[in-house]
């Protein structure tokens, strides 16, 4: 349902004298379907049901959906309002579930023929949920039922002696995932109809009155709903409100709908909250009856919404009564829905909290249809977004938050309701290709015969953002995309902001949609406002549409030329001289940006840090402080994190070819992003973001760093600043993870200083600047199992596999399978025997760590035994301190683990050797058996220099060519 | 025998002359304007905005003649049929919102330029 352009004969109408309106309001009072009384006396909060007696009227007429008043006499609401949420049965009347009625017996029950916006909560039985209340999951999510879009409520003058027809449009209905395969209209009281069973019937009234139609959607999946309308017909002798002045009547795009005031002029009394209102007109265009609007048989109507609240101001008189009416996108942000949580699966949905193909649409429709009343009584139109998501969540607020989470914060559209209060959620046109924005409609171009006065032209020349970086993932990868607009340096005005998690097709989308963004963020015109001479409802802040306006430089003193420029409507505000009966537009616009005018963002290549040490290690390692019980957060065998865990290092490439004159001049310093504390006890290898081309040393002005801290050195057990400089390396790092320069460094002449260059043998683009601490790294030439029980009676009979590599600055081991077994047939031994060592990890050659303080921590030990009465100890102690530092024990049966962590240090002069000796309560007789064991630690240096880096400087570099 | 055709009446059936009511009253000056409003347009066009509007005005009126007017508008406005002058010298049909003016003074015998404005004009054809 898209905007339309203003036809040749409407533009006539909206330029011609004798522009005239009569307003009427049109309030639903709706009809009694039921009335009973409640008949219990126990009342368990919350309540989704109750028991009820003396019913009168026909049950069968008691709809879902409709209204149900409950108060303290026949037809009263004062004790409130609830909404029937399935079909009554004798005895008990069953409501959205509700904690906000002061219930008592024999209170009064009336449901009224109302259907309207209500929440659909979500019940949680255990784990397992439910949709208002105790609808379980069947096939909902894997067969989405239809959405019926059925027009807006309708406004009708019944020809004395004649009759009307309503023409309805259910072919906008929709169905995700499947198609409308029939339609079936009701129309209770209409005095003939035509075609009911096709979307576009004919249903005819010859009497006044408000009347519900309904039609029955069926989806070719075999889902089905329900939607319902009301539509007012009025005659000579049955008229709308006319006693009402109109105080305000506005549109805003930013607070995503209609509202307007009025102040009544008559008994109010039986005007009831919550009650829907229509503001509709008569008018004329000259000599021309008849309305003007965006959508065929409904141009008369000028906004809708429900009562909220009210002005009561008793005076002298009879005093006044003031109420404002507001659209869906107000009701919806009042009302609080429950968390939405939907993941992407690979099958058909099994839960509600699945969807295949799940996509922001499906969200959306899940919200609507399944959290909210919106099916049945609201249109609605989607994105029409393809693009797969992998998960649609949003926390517990308003519903309408809840929509703009799942729409804006994905794929940047809003939902935004139109005056008819049909609900789109679409990518405001700003963010739009230059393609997609040619099926934007310019609903007229405003000429010096459309608007009054003066046009009144916010410029903002300055930039209020002076880079965007826009970032989210590829729909159908999952992989990270990152663009930045408009380049990679401050513009000069503007601050930073940042766009995160959207749903992208590719780069090139990402860089298209930064471009767009960008532009929009610093619309050199955010403000057009225009007041028109004419009583045009042909614009509207939804859907998505423009008008264009056109200055000639010589209509403003700023010479400003604007050749058919678009304009994006924002708000819309109608207003209305009682006394003249004339209605006039008044339009808050923003210049359209972007476009086929914006620079497309620039691609940011997203890699993994680079490898410290071993090149195969393609992920960080856990923080095994983190893991708690071994048990708990591993399986049981083999019991530690397989090798295959490791992926291969990435390998993104930038474009080569950076170029960079050798007579370059001087520049920077630049700040580099990295300070804080390097030492291998803590942060070893840091990086910095800095997208340049360094230069060599062809170049008069090369590459230089700088930088600036407290650089310490341990000596005799005391931190000393230090004149030291070998202990650490400065690097420039390409996109890709490679060293591509190396700092040389400077003599250091400031304590508190280091200075050097980048030597690469040409110029060369890098990502990051490194700094990395080079002396205290654990790198042994090996490390080896020496596994020995030392014992013939259970020698180690498998020496178990051995793996290890570089963590940080230290490295990790696995020892897995070791294995000792008896030598006899028969254990003819009885009791503990304290059997030696089982595992022994020796790290680096022989003495090829004396001297060096060490930490080797003991992540995770396993030792399996028999079934049976072996009940195994163990404890570890690091080689040449004699006496054991940990012990755990006895575990029965199968299994045993290390519960906690253990850390020893190690002194100079000891082996780097851990070893964990096991003992066992062994009963004599116990047939041959064998103990498995399985180990995982890892070794830590400590540090003898560290760095305090409180500023890095980058001079003399070049920018990465365009 | 009516000198002129201005007529009232609360139904378009029930128009009567103003110089034969029963107790007649005297034909009046009057405006007469297309429009209510005008906008100014930057073309240098005007544009004219809102109903017609008539207002008809008696230098003197006579109480009872008054009072036969307040038979049709016994409020501060009601909703009439007017046959009035318009500006090319024809008569024609409205239907219309005939306003009653404030500030009365009771105590006059004669009324002096007592004005009635009719609003809303739809011309009935």
């Amino acid at each position: 349902m898209m905007a339309r352009a203003a036809t040749a004969d409407e533009l006539v109408k909206l330029r011609s004298d004798g522009q005239r309106s009569k307003l009427y309001l049109a309030i639903h009072t709706p009809a009694l379907v039921y009335s009973a009384r409640v008949n219990q006396a126990v009342f368990i909060d919350p309540i989704a049901e109750v028991a009820y007696d003396t019913g009168s009227g026909t049950l069968a007429n008691v709809l879902p959906g409709m209204t149900l008043y409950v108060g303290t006499s026949a037809g009263a609401w004062d004790k409130g309002m609830l909404r029937i949420r399935k079909t009554p049965t004798a005895g008990v009347l069953y409501f959205g579930e509700t904690s906000e009625i002061a219930w008592a017996d024999n209170d009064y029950l009336t449901v009224v023929d109302e259907i309207g916006l209500w929440p659909r909560h979500v019940r949680l039985a255990g784990t397992t949920p439910y949709m208002d209340y105790d609808i379980g999951y069947s096939d909902q999510h894997a067969l989405l039922a239809p959405y019926p879009v059925l027009g807006p409520a309708a406004v009708l003058w019944l020809p004395t002696g004649g009759t009307v027809n309503l023409l309805p449009d259910a072919s906008g209905s929709w169905a995700l995932g499947s198609a409308i395969s029939s339609y079936l209209w009701a129309a209770p009281g209409a005095s003939a109809t035509l075609n009911l069973n096709t979307a576009l019937p004919t249903i005819t009234y010859n009497a006044a009155g408000t009347y519900r139609v309904s039609c029955l959607v069926t989806a070719a999946n075999g889902k089905t709903t329900t939607g319902y309308r009301y539509l007012h017909v009025f005659s000579a002798a049955a008229q709308p409100v006319t006693d009402f002045e109109l105080l305000s009547c506005q549109g805003s795009y930013d607070d995503g709908g209609w509202e307007f005031s009025v102040r009544m002029l008559a008994d109010a009394t039986a005007i009831r909250p919550r009650s829907r209102v229509i503001l509709f007109a008569e008018d004329w265009y000259g000599a021309t009856a008849g309305s003007l609007g965006p959508v065929s048989s409904v141009e008369n109507i000028i906004a809708m919404g429900w009562i909220d609240e009210e002005s009561i101001a008793p005076d002298a008189l009879s005093g006044q009564l003031e109420f404002a009416v507001r659209g869906a996108a107000h009701w919806l942000k009042t009302m609080t829905g429950y968390p939405v949580g939907i993941e992407r699966s690979s099958a058909a949905a099994t839960a509600w909290t699945e969807m295949q193909d799940l996509t922001v649409d499906r969200s959306l429709w899940h919200l609507l249809h399944w959290r909210t009343t919106a099916s049945l009584c609201l249109d609605a139109f989607l994105p029409g977004d393809t693009r797969s998501l992998p998960s649609a969540e949003a926390p517990a607020s308003g519903i309408w938050d809840q929509l703009e989470t799942l729409a804006y914060q994905t794929i940047l559209a809003k939902p935004v309701c139109d005056r008819y209060g049909r609900l789109y959620c679409q990518a405001d046109t700003q963010f739009l290709s230059t393609a997609a924005r040619a099926a934007v409609p310019v609903v007229m171009e405003l000429t010096r015969d459309d608007w009054a006065g003066a046009v009144g032209v916010t410029r903002a020349p300055t930039r209020k953002c002076s880079m965007l970086q826009l970032s989210g993932i590829q729909d159908d990868t999952n992989g990270p995309l990152m663009s930045w607009a408009r380049g990679g340096v401050f513009t000069l005005h503007g601050a930073t902001q940042s766009v995160e998690n959207l749903l992208l097709d590719n780069q090139a989308d990402a860089n298209a949609l930064a471009g767009n963004y960008f532009a929009w963020l610093n619309n050199e015109f955010p403000n057009v406002d225009l007041v028109l001479g004419q009583n045009n409802r042909m614009i509207d802040i939804a859907p998505r549409q423009r008008v264009s306006l056109s200055l000639a430089a010589g209509d403003t003193p700023r010479g400003l030329v604007w050749a058919a420029k678009a304009l994006i409507p924002r708000r819309v505000e109608y207003k209305f001289d009682a006394a003249g009966g004339s209605l006039t537009t008044q339009l808050e616009c923003e210049a359209e940006s972007g476009g086929a005018a914006a620079v497309d963002g620039q691609t940011i290549i997203i890699t993994y840090p680079p490898i410290i040490g071993d090149g195969d290690i393609g992920f960080d390692f856990p923080d095994f402080d983190q893991w708690g019980n071994w048990p708990a957060l591993t399986p049981l065998t083999p019991g530690f994190p397989p090798p295959q865990y490791i992926p291969s290092e990435p390998q993104v490439p930038i474009t080569p070819g950076a170029t960079c004159p050798s007579n370059a001049p001087a520049n920077g310093p630049y700040v580099v992003p990295i300070s804080g504390t390097l030492s291998v006890e803590e942060t070893y290898t840091a990086y910095g973001d800095i997208r340049v081309v360094i230069r060599t040393s062809t170049h008069g002005n090369r590459t230089i760093y700088e930088l600036r801290g407290i650089f310490e050195k341990l000596v005799g057990g005391i931190w000393q600043e230090t004149t030291d400089d070998a202990w650490y390396a400065v690097e420039g790092i390409s996109a890709s993870g490679a060293v591509v320069a190396t700092g040389v460094h400077n003599p250091v002449t400031n304590l508190r200083v280091r200075t050097g260059y980048l030597d690469a043998p040409a110029a060369t683009t890098i990502a990051w600047i490194r700094i990395r601490i080079l002396a205290d790294l654990v790198r042994p030439t090996g490390v080896t199992h020496p596994s020995d029980t030392s014992h013939f009676w259970w020698p180690v009979t498998d020496q178990g596999e051995l793996k290890w590599g570089y963590q940080g600055a230290g490295i990790w081991v696995s020892l897995t399978g070791v294995k000792i077994a008896s030598s006899t047939t028969t254990w003819a031994f009885g009791d503990f025997i304290n059997g030696g060592i089982i595992t022994r990890i020796k790290i680096g050659a022989d003495w090829e760590f004396n001297g060096r303080a060490l930490r080797i921590r003991h992540n995770g030990y396993q030792i399996v035994t028999p079934p049976g009465d072996i009940q195994a100890y163990a404890h570890g102690n690091f080689s040449g301190s004699g006496v054991p530092q940990w012990e755990e024990g006895p575990n029965d049966d199968m299994l045993a683990y290390l519960t906690q962590k253990h850390e020893l240090t190690a002194t100079p002069g000891q082996e780097a050797i851990s070893e964990i000796n096991i003992g066992a309560y062994i009963p004599a007789n116990t047939p041959s058996f064998t103990i498995t064991a399985h180990q995982w630690l890892t070794v830590l240096p400590m540090a003898t220099y560290r760095l305090h880096l409180s500023q890095t400087l980058l001079s003399n570099v070049c920018p990465i060519p365009g | 025998m009516a000198r002129y055709s201005f007529e009232i009446g609360l139904t378009q059936g029930g128009m009567i002359n103003l110089e034969s009511l029963a107790t007649p009253v005297i034909p009046p000056a009057f405006d007469f304007a297309d429009y209510s409003d005008e906008i100014e347009l930057p073309n240098g066009r005007v544009r004219g905005m809102g109903f017609p509007r008539a207002t008809w005005r008696w230098g003197n009126l006579e109480q009872a003649e008054r009072t036969q007017l307040r038979t049709f508008c016994a409020g501060k406005s009601a909703e009439v049929y007017i046959k009035t002058l318009v500006n090319d010298k024809t008569y024609k049909t409205f239907r219309a919102v005939m306003v009653w003016p404030a500030g009365e003074d009771p105590t006059c015998d004669i009324l002096l330029d007592f004005e009635l404005a009719f609003r809303h004009l739809v011309e009935i054809v």
